[in-house]
């Protein structure tokens, strides 16, 4: 049975939402899934990952276990546990961090990657990926001495599938290049739930007008743990940080249900939302291009519609 | 300072894209330089600004019609320009071997920015390779960067708001994001007196031994089409809005 490695990223005590989902989509009965864990020691995270079909975990200490993440590192006792599993298949969920690691890997390893993957035939090596701007799906042969996935966020659901599982130990000494320090990682304050991973996104373009009516949507969004996103011309008007951009050159986001308001639905925007499973468009003008690309529509003043909504939200909840 | 800025000759986000021939596209669209690039070329062109006597070559591994694309480049700002020459698509593990190729024959580099990722592929690996092929240290995603004493100090987007911090010796690799800066559009003197500077070309098997063959290959291409439903919602305010929740609610099952 081919053996297949999963990159599992851990914080502050938890699995990295999105894993199970992840691990969903690619098990099959033909594969044995063997997690790697680094420098996070936890026998909840083998119970957790067990009910999802994952056979084993393996837990790497890296430099004495007491490194806190860095990608150099990280990305070395990786392939020093592929090395010792005898594992030629490497996967992981394409987040930020993850694929900074993955990426460095397939560096160090000249080995095939592919990044934001939809599915993956881990037999055949093939991966399919959207390609050129959201327009086509792309199937890619992978060749080479080692295989590296990065699937992307919230393809689909999880779904357990409980087997027997073991916990494995390994420990690896890294040396590190002194011509780069990891300083560590900075939170800004943020009150809403990252894009990338929304479920739900309601967004506002050039009909929010200024700054201050992005506060309407925050409230709407409030209510049903939804993220606020803005189109290139409101990052551009300066009302948002680029940080809420979605679109071609900004976040490119998957979720349930994307809400667009006041956005006319340029191709660029397009592109960055257009794997949402329901798109919900709000604009007074009914020949917004995002009305002939949307599930539902209402024509009406966001600044009347919104509001309501979040009234609605809130007395049923 | 030696900066290389590398860029891509991509199809523009905008153009319409028409499969042929099962896994290729039909390049009779708009090319452009990718948009990521852009910025790399604005930073290459701050530091220059701040560190007298500093050299921006803008190189690009592409077919003959990205010359295209490194012209933008000059005319944004670089002082000359390596087209390594390509005829037909070579994966990002080739793309990195022929640019620390070109590079090193070149001279040794003190800094070498892109774009975090090029707008067709999406690959957001070649700075790795490159990186490694030197083993140089790398940063990507950066938005911002403050050069001192062979040091940079950088910060790198992730998720959530949140932010990495990297102190980073020359030389490295910096893949660069949107939040960094607002590239400066050439002006037509720029654009012309671009013309007049030197671009080398180079053929990629000079530089590639030919026996190495890509290791990702586009096996199949299909045009993804959308099924969208365009319903509207209708009646009083109200009632559209009790829709809309009906939706979540039952359909979406968010709320």
């Amino acid at each position: 049975m081919k053996k297949v490695a999963i990159y599992i990223e851990t914080e502050k005590g938890k699995i990295k939402s999105g894993s199970f989902g992840m691990i969903t989509s690619i098990r099959n009965s033909s594969v044995e899934l063997y997690a790697i864990i680094i420098n996070d020691y936890s026998e909840k995270y083998r119970e957790e990952l067990q009910l999802y079909g994952v056979q084993k975990v393996l837990f790497v200490t890296t430099n004495n276990g007491s490194a806190n993440y860095h990608p150099e590192l990280w990305s070395r006792a990786a392939i020093s546990s592929l090395k010792y599993l005898e594992i030629d298949t490497l996967i992981a969920l394409t987040s930020t961090k993850a694929k900074t690691v993955l990426a460095m890997i397939a560096a160090k390893l000249d080995a095939p990657l592919v990044l934001n993957c939809l599915r993956v035939d881990l037999i055949k090596n093939k991966a399919e990926k959207i390609l050129y701007s959201g327009k086509t799906n792309g199937t890619i042969l992978l060749k080479g001495k080692h295989y590296i996935y990065g699937m992307r966020k919230g393809n689909i659901d999880p779904e357990q599938n409980p087997c027997q599982s073991e916990s494995l130990f390994f420990e690896t000494s890294e040396t590190l290049n002194k011509n780069y320090h990891y300083l560590g990682e900075k939170s800004e304050a943020t009150d809403t739930v990252d894009l990338s991973e929304a479920e739900v996104i309601i967004s506002g373009g050039r009909g929010m007008e200024n700054q201050q009516n992005f506060d309407i949507l925050k409230a709407c969004a409030k209510k049903m743990n939804a993220s606020v996103g803005a189109s290139r011309v409101a990052v551009d008007s300066g009302w948002v940080p680029y940080a809420m951009q979605v679109g071609q050159t900004g976040v490119k986001v998957n979720p349930k249900v994307y809400i667009a308001c006041g956005l006319s639905g340029s191709v660029q925007h397009y592109a960055g939302m257009k794997t949402s499973n329901i798109i919900i468009a709000i604009n007074q003008d009914p020949n917004a291009a995002i009305i002939s690309n949307c599930d539902y529509y209402i024509v009406e003043n966001l600044f009347d519609v919104v509001p309501l909504l979040t009234k609605k939200l809130e007395s049923k909840i | 300072m030696k900066i290389f800025v590398c860029v891509k000759h991509v199809p523009d986000s905008a153009a319409t894209i028409t499969v042929i021939e099962k896994n290729q596209i039909d390049e009779q669209v708009t090319f452009l330089i990718n948009p990521y690039d852009e910025n790399a070329i604005s930073a290459a062109v701050k530091l220059k600004n701040q560190f007298e006597g500093s050299e921006i070559i803008a190189i690009s591994v592409g077919k003959p019609k990205a010359s295209e694309s490194i012209q933008s480049a000059l005319a944004m700002g670089a002082d000359r320009a390596i087209h390594v020459v390509t005829t037909t698509n070579v994966d990002s593990i080739l793309t990195a071997k022929a640019l620390h190729q070109a590079i090193q024959k070149d001279g040794s580099p003190d800094l070498i920015l892109m774009g975090k990722e090029s707008i067709d592929n999406e690959g957001m690996q070649t700075m790795f390779r490159l990186a490694a092929n030197f083993n140089f240290p790398i940063a990507s995603n950066v938005f911002s960067l403050e050069l001192k004493n062979r040091c940079i100090f950088v910060e790198s987007e992730l998720e959530a708001g949140k932010i990495e911090k990297i102190e980073i010796d020359l030389p490295c690799v910096l893949a660069v994001s949107k939040g960094l800066n607002k590239p400066q559009y050439p002006t037509l003197p720029q654009i012309i007196q671009a013309k007049k500077k030197k671009i080398e070309s180079v053929n990629i098997d000079s530089l590639v031994p030919k026996i190495l063959k890509s290791q990702m290959t586009i096996i199949e291409l299909s045009p993804i089409s959308e099924h969208r439903k365009c319903i509207e919602l209708e009646g009083d305010i109200e009632q559209k809005v009790e829709q809309l929740f009906t939706i979540l609610k039952n359909e979406a099952k968010v709320i």
